[in-house]
């Protein structure tokens, strides 16, 4: 009996990891990234240099919102956080017509609230929306899709739990050069070292959706959704223009008071509703990392006076619970310690999910009939790991090309980026069509491994702020990226001539056909 | 600088306990221990885990605590499966 549940784990194991598991790969290594997101966006901006102070930011940007939109009905203020060093406004216009784009109603500021001239880009911002609502396709859908995947991943691992027999005993084994096993070692060990983590971010990720996927229990409730968030997160009442303009009070002293209101912690956002009306509301919000669970933490100031008139309600249990799941996920209370720590276990479970998809491969191909000829099931699995595992790095590196190669005032510069990323994969895929897989898996690796190792060095020629400059300046941020690139070209690297070597070892394994043996 | 200390003990820590165990012992002490020096591994490896906690928890205060463990755990077994993996390597047994 115990024999057979293992079994059926294992079938369970298998099939919801393979089924989904290159959209799985391409989730994790962008979600990996979006820990830093912050950082690849500056990197992608390289004209911002050096830090702004969020106080006199934020009252840039009020000179700046004054000027350009002094009718709005409200604005919001993003000033500079510790990793940042632009102040994000929006505002929705007071005449109610809807913007035909984003960037007639939203701008990038210096602190002094002059708009900052960088290149267009969506920087890290892009990799990490795609990591939940992917791209070319409407967002509901993705989220759906990624949801099922996150789902199959849960299910995966609590299956592949069951499976893995020996977790202690195996617990530090990885042997290279010994085939199967130690793709099976590196799939394991990937999975058991960093355990707590693949468990916390799977779940925690359906958690981030959970209403979004299970509707139900706000629809029996409540009436209407709007209800439902009046009750769990307070009314948000809108008040009419007076008519009778009045300054907007500071919003220094209103930072401070509302910091020290929680303790010292950050103001992430401010909100300004009926600017330079008698009627003026700002409200402030905690920036995230002030604590784990943080859903909007607010405090309401009257708009003249600058006097705290109330703030946001306290959270129940199951929105307190809720709110530190979605922390634990999205990691925006790490320091840079610990947001290192998050992206490395990041990288390990991307890891671990491509090894899975090769293990496929790798456990069946000495079983297959006529290696020479697989099945269709096993070349198209092949194909799409080839095209997956090298194809989505090689759009990321290229993503990052882009950045520095595209003219800057190219039309739709940001999207021409985007689309980068997607071709290189394609082109990707289409080369692992056309070549024998055996060849393509070292010859795609290898110019993942070159894209990456580009990086830096296009960085240098493009830029002031390559890897020499940089460290001199004593710029970690920049240093950082640039090393990043390179030990990930270094991985590839690594994989390339590991995949390289399997070929020249083929004629030991007794299956294999000559043919195939003579190709290395 | 707690996590990079932390990492540092995590690291001795998961030592200790591949220590602990039978396969690791040849590669890693170069023979097998005593069944005494093996429990006293074994003990000291999950103390090890225990205190790292704590200064954790100290430094942090409990939530943040409990995530940078596991963090620093991670690094900890890992760093000792990359050493490992580098001591057993076919390429400095063989040639």
């Amino acid at each position: 009996m115990k024999e057979g549940l293992r079994q059926s784990m294992a079938l369970l194991h298998t099939w919801t990891g393979l089924l989904l598991g290159w959209l799985l790969f391409a989730m994790f290594a962008t979600g990996t990234s979006a820990y830093f997101q912050d950082e690849i966006t500056r990197w992608m901006q390289p004209e911002i240099t050096g830090s702004a102070d969020p106080v006199a930011s934020a009252e840039g940007a009020v000179r700046f919102l004054q000027r350009t939109a002094p009718d709005a009905v409200s604005w919001y203020i993003s000033p500079p956080n510790s990793r940042s060093a632009t102040t994000q406004v929006y505002w929705q216009p007071g005449d109610g017509k809807k913007p035909a784009r984003r960037g007639e109603t939203s701008a990038v500021l210096d602190q002094s609230g002059k708009e900052v001239s960088t290149r267009e880009t969506r920087g890290g911002f892009f990799l990490y929306r795609f990591h939940f609502d992917l791209h070319y396709m409407p967002v509901i859908w993705a989220r759906y899709l990624v949801g099922v995947a996150a789902m199959f991943m849960l299910v995966a691992i609590l299956s592949g739990i069951i499976t893995h027999k020996k977790i202690f005993t195996d617990f530090f084994m990885l042997r290279f050069g010994k085939g199967q096993r130690s793709w099976l070692d590196a799939h394991n060990v990937t999975a058991v070292i960093a355990l707590p983590f693949h468990l916390m971010i799977t779940f925690t990720g359906l958690v981030t959706l959970a209403v979004l996927y299970m509707p139900w229990g706000i629809a029996a409730n409540y009436a209407q959704t709007s209800t439902y968030q009046e009750a769990v997160f307070g009314k948000t009442e809108e008040v009419a223009r007076s008519g009778q303009p009045a300054p907007l009070a500071a919003l220094g002293p209103v930072m401070q008071s509302a910091s020290a209101h929680w303790g010292g912690k950050r103001v992430g956002y401010l909100r300004v509703t009926n600017p330079g009306d008698t009627t003026a509301m700002i409200s402030v919000t905690r920036a995230p990392e002030g604590a784990i669970g943080s859903r909007g933490e607010e405090v309401t100031f009257n708009g003249v006076t600058g006097k705290p008139v109330g703030q946001s309600m306290a959270k129940g249990a199951a929105l307190a619970t809720e709110s530190v799941m979605i922390g634990l996920h999205a990691g925006r209370f790490a320091e840079y310690g610990l947001r290192w720590l998050y992206f490395l276990s990041g990288l390990g479970g991307t890891i671990m999910v491509g090894s899975g998809l090769v293990l496929w491969t790798v456990k069946r191909r000495t079983k297959l009939p006529d290696p020479s000829r697989p099945h269709f099931g096993f070349r198209l699995v092949e194909k799409l790991n080839i095209a997956t595992i090298a194809g989505f790095p090689a759009g990321i590196a290229a993503y990052f090309l882009a950045n520095r190669l595209l003219p800057l005032d190219l039309a739709e510069r940001a999207d021409h980026e985007i689309n980068s990323l997607f071709l290189t994969w394609l082109a990707v895929f289409v080369w692992a069509l056309v070549r024998p897989s055996a060849r393509a898996w070292p010859e795609m690796l290898g110019l993942v491994a070159v894209l990456f190792a580009a990086v830096p060095l296009v960085n240098a020629f493009t830029t002031a702020r390559g890897l020499p400059a940089s460290l001199l300046a004593g710029d970690w941020l920049f240093v950082s990226f640039d090393l990043v690139m390179l030990a990930l070209a270094a991985g590839f690297a690594k994989g390339a001539h590991k995949a390289t070597r399997k070929r020249v070892e083929a004629p030991r394994t007794t299956r294999r056909k000559p043919q195939e043996a003579m190709t290395a | 600088m707690t996590h990079l200390f932390c990492t540092l003990l995590a690291i001795a820590a998961f030592a200790a306990l591949a220590l602990s165990m039978k396969r690791h012992q040849r590669d890693l002490a170069g023979r097998t221990l005593t069944a005494r020096e093996t429990s006293l591994a074994r003990a000291g490896g999950w103390s090890l885990i225990a205190v790292i906690l704590a200064v954790d928890v100290a430094v942090f205060g409990f939530g943040y605590a409990l995530v940078a463990w596991a963090g620093q755990l991670t690094m900890g077994a890992w760093f000792n499966v990359a050493w490992l993996c580098w001591k057993t390597a076919p390429s400095r047994k063989g040639r």
